[in-house]
């Protein structure tokens, strides 16, 4: 009997009758109302079972009517939007949706997957451990993708998610959490109070039980109240309501995350419009009101569709009118079994019985039960439900014999409460341990998070009186710890009630599998085999039966899970204790936690100011950190990239070449001391530099390794330029700040990075002069004994634009660099480009600037590794004994001083044609090639173009006496073994002619 | 214009669709500008030196140079605490987009004033500085920044050094209540300019041409 909403009343529910939806679910067509949830219109058209379940693939329906639900997971829309494991009592129906019931095959009501149920034996809690252990090759190939297609949890699109996600930072005064009674009241007097509020819940309606319970406030009907606050509230500009909204975590400092689901309630985000949004929200306060959530009864079948939680019961007749079935019985541990008699009595559901395990029921009770012409049947319970894909009856323990009642109830729905456990996961994620209270038969919140104060049923109070007292009190102490004159606290007058419960773990006797955890299988029977396989604790009964690890994370679950742990150990659930709860409370889009961040902005990348003119030159870039800087610029003649980085590497040596240089780091440093800091930073000497020149230097880390290396200019008597390798920008920054802070305060300077102010080329190649010489202003003498090697100079270029200028070499060739502040970057590439066009001026990229530096034996990243001292490198020459500096003292360390220490050397193939592979290892040759015969490695390699063969550069112990001997570079990851001469790493005009021309 | 003469180019230069996009109800919820053309210089004054460029600011600026993070501006000039000791001195440019040579050329002429009391860098360069208005302004740089935008904490006139994700930024309000300057890294330019013009949509966005 499905279909066009033979289950919907006739009237009354917060619906809006006048806006009737269409939607799908397996392929059917169906309609609901604007307000609805999936769950609630798929209940209104009759619709029971919605999936099946993870391990035994049994059917399930509905069993909340909310965010706990741990059954009605279903494949929400479609295409790249289609997502799995969605809560249908929770997503919101719009026309059109379409939803799919998962875990099943071939259909929902005819699942074959359903005999794992006749295997339960087989699955029991561990029996992945067990089971499948041997043969143990079977498990990777065999076993485990068996077991993941049987346990399905939906199907991800497996396409790029098309949607926005934003995050976004919230400052106020009171973060109230939850929007029921409690929170509503503290929002009200808090915002009456002027203090700056965010009210966040996770409905897409304000009042959390009162939109589900037929209750009074002052004398008139609770909606009507929720309807009164929400208007003050939307009058008040310092309070923010954002609904849609749950607060996932709790962090330091006051800060909430919170996931805002902006558009899930509609098909598609309207355009330009975020799915989701993740709130940071940094609170000075906070009021935790987030409710309670009802646990269910554990007896015999307890899963079949139409067992239900019985506040979501009321909430499906009273908030969405929808029978959730025509014939109910109600089981109850507490008070409120009444309350859901009656609410189903005034729907027009037959109540057959309301079941009650205790033994005295109250006279209230008695005649809300007999109005609705249904049975009281005290100090018994339900054992078993009966049906398959839908609930037919319920058998009945504890029915005084001889009392003419048949044990066997025929009936479509069962309404339980097993009581209700407070909201406390938010309290826990400081690692406050919640505290067992009896009366309530629940955790209560124990240690919470500095700043929050926790009300309602959150706390364990369950008369609505006392929680809209609380919250406003809570709201009106906030206002009072932050200096602020509180508004008054009103009273409150609410209908009467009581919360008397007799706790029940597990029905005795109960027939069938009696489930725990329903979204992980996880049952009675399951906890009992980790009782007495020694898996008694907390947190070894979650990992040994997966109790509370699915994605609901045992809201309904875990209490009555450690309940029956604590019954048969016998120990008390106090001593028993409870697992930690850990953000984030509810299931998260990953999307939402990355917002913005993904694709090509997943991390920053930067660019230099000649960034769009190598673009256009043809450059192929390279990620250097976070720089993007050119590889190589190839050309149409290019064979490949080696015949690029060969012409590339060619032009410099016999024309000139330019290469953008900007993201080396420059640190600008000025003061009396700059040059007594340079002394204490560096292995060699400052003091001496004379205005006008650059000097090469190397710094150590306080262990003795190298840090970094790079030149040093000085500009003028008190200031000088730094900079440092592209990679190590950012820590020798720090490194200096930490110096001169902390180490020596007493040293009058100051630095800053110029980084970025300064767009900067090399050009190098012996006509590197001619070039130079088209820009420079008139009058600049760029004759060799007026502007030598190692010169540097402030001037200006290219009719006045403010210049500085180095003749510095990595190249080993006659070369300059010019920087120009970054505005002018782009137009001196081209201008160089133009200036340089007569005499073969060509780009060069990363990969040439590698092999020009290999050839002149230069150290680069692969050999400032964080592993070789000044020593290693070659640099001890240019350790001055004179004075003190960083890392002096421990680079004398005797393991560092030891000749067979590993030293940089140069490798040349002895096959002319051989080539090198970096990272191979260095073997004498006739050794067997294992890791005890290992003498070093070669760092860097290249094929010259110049020379006209492979060279490299490695670190071989010993390596400065063995020039001229031959050993093996062994690559075992690339399957090489080649013989190499040791030669000095100084490969090309090692006297340096070049560089001084 | 000579050949010879290098043009300057601003950092959004052919890189982001200038004009109006996104939500194109009403008025633009946000506007966008890369502010080019401006001076800027970095004042740290030596040990014990403090007062000294105080005053030396104060007579060369006639404004009192802020000790803390806090802007304070004179026709077309901010002046701007950013640490101990530290100011950034900003200058508008003309109205046709040259230099303002009011102060010569700013770094050369701190430097005299400065002598011996100061270290004075050119940072004209080095940020790239957006000039960001509109109704929804704070709701953007709520996406951007976590600092508490709320114009009764972060007044006019207050400026933060903070960061935008990964980046470091320095943002500052007004002087004029409701506009804000956000600036990083002149090479994160274009990142973080893709983020804010990102984020913007939903409010409506005119992104305004630079050349």
């Amino acid at each position: 009997m499905t279909g066009d909403q033979t289950y919907r009343r006739a009237d009354g529910g917060a619906i809006d009758r006048s806006r009737p939806l269409s939607f799908q679910f397996d392929g059917r067509r169906y309609r609901g109302y604007q307000g609805d949830t999936l769950a609630a219109a798929l209940l209104a058209n009759g619709v029971r079972l919605v999936g099946r379940s993870f391990k035994y693939h049994r059917p399930r329906g509905i069993l909340s009517a909310g965010p706990e639900e741990p059954n009605a997971l279903v494949e929400l829309r479609g295409g790249a939007r289609r997502e799995p494991n969605s809560r249908a009592t929770v997503a919101e129906l719009f026309d059109g949706l379409e939803a799919r019931s998962q875990n099943r095959f071939p259909s929902l009501s005819f699942d074959v997957l359903a005999l794992n149920g006749l295997l339960a034996p087989l699955f029991a809690a561990g029996f992945y451990y067990k089971t499948f252990m041997w043969p143990a090759a079977f498990w990777e190939k065999l076993y485990e993708p068996l077991i993941r297609r049987a346990a399905g949890l939906g199907r991800a699109s497996g396409l790029p998610d098309p949607d926005r996600y934003e995050k976004a930072t919230a400052f106020c005064d009171l973060l109230v959490i939850g929007a029921g009674p409690a929170g509503l009241a503290a929002a009200l007097v808090a915002g009456r109070s002027g203090l700056r509020v965010i009210l966040a819940e996770q409905d897409f309606a304000l009042g959390g039980r009162l939109l589900s319970d037929r209750r009074w406030i002052d004398g008139r009907p609770a909606i009507d109240w929720v309807a009164g606050v929400v208007d003050e509230l939307g009058t008040m500009t310092d309070v923010r309501v954002l609904t849609r909204t749950s607060v996932i975590g709790a962090y330091d400092s006051g800060t909430y995350a919170a996931v805002e689901r902006v558009a899930d309630h509609l098909a598609e985000p309207p355009p330009f419009q975020p799915r989701q949004r993740l709130w940071r929200i940094v609170a000075r306060r906070s009021v935790l009101a987030a409710g309670a959530i009802e646990r269910p009864l554990v007896f015999g079948d307890n899963d079949r569709p139409g067992v239900m939680l019985a506040g979501a019961v009321r909430g499906y007749l009273n908030r969405f009118a929808v029978r959730p079935g025509a014939r109910a019985v109600v089981f109850a541990n507490n008070d409120e079994g009444a309350r859901t008699v009656a609410d189903l009595a005034a729907a027009g559901v037959a109540v057959a019985a309301l079941v009650d395990p205790r033994p005295e029921a109250a006279a209230e009770t008695r005649r809300i039960v007999e109005a609705a012409g249904a049975r009281l049947l005290r100090g018994a319970q339900v054992v078993r439900a009966r049906g398959g894909t839908r609930l037919t009856a319920v058998e009945l323990a504890g029915v005084a014999p001889g009392s003419g009642i048949d044990p066997v109830i025929p009936c479509d729905l069962l309404a339980m409460s097993g009581g209700w456990n407070p909201t406390v996961q938010l309290t826990s994620h400081h690692g406050g341990k919640p505290v067992w209270d009896a009366t309530i038969a629940g955790f209560v919140p124990g240690t919470v998070p500095p700043g929050m104060v926790v009300v309602g049923a959150a706390a364990g109070h369950f008369i609505l009186a006392d929680d809209l007292a609380q919250g406003a009190q809570a709201g009106a102490a906030a206002a009072q710890a932050l200096g602020v004159t509180a508004a008054p606290v009103p009273g409150f007058s609410a209908d009467p009630e009581t919360a008397a419960i007799l706790p029940l773990w597990r029905v005795p006797g109960a027939r069938g599998k009696s489930f725990i955890d329903f979204q992980n299988d996880v049952a009675v029977s399951d906890v009992a085999l980790a009782e007495r396989e020694g898996f008694r604790a907390v947190e070894h009964l979650k990992r040994y039966t997966t109790l509370g690890m699915a994605t609901d994370q045992g809201k309904t679950a875990n209490v009555n899970g450690l309940a029956v742990m604590a019954e048969l150990t016998a120990r008390s659930i106090s001593e028993t204790g409870t697992t930690t709860a850990r953000p984030p409370f509810t299931p998260t889009a990953l999307g939402a936690l990355a917002g913005h961040h993904r694709g090509p902005d997943f991390r920053p990348t930067r660019l230099t100011p000649g960034h769009d003119w190598a673009a256009e030159q043809g450059a192929r870039f390279i990620e250097a950190g976070a720089w993007m800087r050119a590889q190589a610029f190839p050309q149409a003649g290019d064979a490949d990239l080696q015949a690029t980085i060969d012409r590339e590497v060619l032009a410099v040596r016999q024309a000139v070449g330019l290469c953008d240089v900007t993201t080396l780091g420059k640190i600008d440093l000025q003061g009396p001391d700059v040059a007594e800091f340079l002394d204490r930073i560096y292995i060699n000497g400052w003091k001496t530099l004379a205005v006008g020149r650059v000097r090469y230097g190397v710094m150590l880390r306080e262990d003795g390794f190298v840090q970094d290396d790079g030149t040093t200019a000085r500009l003028g008597p008190d200031h000088y330029l730094m900079t440092t390798t592209t990679a190590n920008a950012g820590s020798v920054f720090r490194h200096l700040e930490f110096c001169h802070q902390v180490l020596w305060p007493d040293l009058d300077l100051r630095f800053i990075s110029v980084t970025e102010q300064w767009a900067q080329y090399a050009l190098a190649g012996p006509r590197a002069r001619d070039v130079l010489a088209g820009i420079v202003d008139p009058g600049f003498d760029l004759d060799n004994a007026a502007f030598p090697h190692l010169a540097a100079t402030e001037t200006r270029v290219c009719d006045g634009v403010p210049a500085r200028l180095f003749r510095i070499s990595f190249s080993g060739e006659l070369a300059y660099e010019i920087a120009v502040p970054a505005r002018y970057g782009d137009a001196l590439a081209r201008r160089l480009m133009r200036q340089g066009a007569d005499h073969g001026i060509t780009p060069y990229g990363l990969e040439a600037l590698n092999i020009l530096r290999l050839e002149k034996g230069h150290v680069a990243g692969a050999e400032l590794n964080g592993q070789t001292t000044a020593r290693d490198l070659g640099f001890e020459r240019m350790m001055s004994t004179r004075k003190d500096y960083i890392g002096r003292v421990m680079a004398r360390r005797p393991a560092l001083l030891a000749p067979d220490r590993p030293c940089l050397v140069g490798l040349r193939p002895v096959a002319a044609t051989a080539t090198l592979s970096g990272g191979a290892h260095l073997i004498a040759r006739g050794a067997v090639a294992n890791a005890a015969a290992d003498q070093g490695h070669v760092t860097s390699v290249g094929a010259s173009a110049t020379l006209g063969h492979w060279i490299g550069l490695g670190l071989l112990a010993n390596g400065r006496a063995r020039w001229g001997e031959i050993v093996r570079a062994v690559d075992p990851l690339r399957g090489q073994d080649t013989e190499v001469e040791i030669v000095s790493p100084l490969f090309y005009d090692p006297e340096g002619k070049r560089l001084h021309a | 214009m000579p050949d010879t003469a290098l043009l300057p180019r601003s950092v959004l230069h052919d890189r982001l669709r200038p004009g109006r996009q996104g939500a194109a109800t009403g008025p633009a919820g946000v506007v966008i500008r890369e502010k080019t053309g401006l001076t800027l210089a970095a004042v740290a004054a030596l040990r014990g030196r403090d007062g000294a460029v105080i005053a030396a600011l104060t007579a060369l600026f006639g404004v009192s140079p802020p000790t803390r993070l806090r802007l304070v501006r004179d026709e077309g000039l901010a002046v701007i605490g950013t640490g101990p000791g530290q100011w950034l001195i900003a200058v508008d440019p003309m109205p046709d987009g040259s230099r303002d040579l009011r102060h010569g050329d700013l770094t050369t002429t701190l430097r005299d004033r400065l002598g011996g009391l100061a270290a004075v860098t050119d940072q004209s360069d080095a940020w790239v500085v957006f000039d960001l208005a509109g109704a929804r302004v704070r709701d953007l740089l709520a996406r951007c920044v976590a600092i508490d935008l709320d114009p009764r904490r972060f007044e006019p006139g207050d400026v933060a050094l903070t960061r935008a994700g990964p980046l470091d930024v320095r943002l500052w309000h007004g002087p004029k209540p409701g506009r804000y300057t956000l600036s990083c890294f002149r090479s994160y330019g274009a990142y973080l300019a893709r983020w804010l013009t990102d984020s913007a949509l939903p409010f409506g966005l005119e992104l305004v041409e630079t050349r």
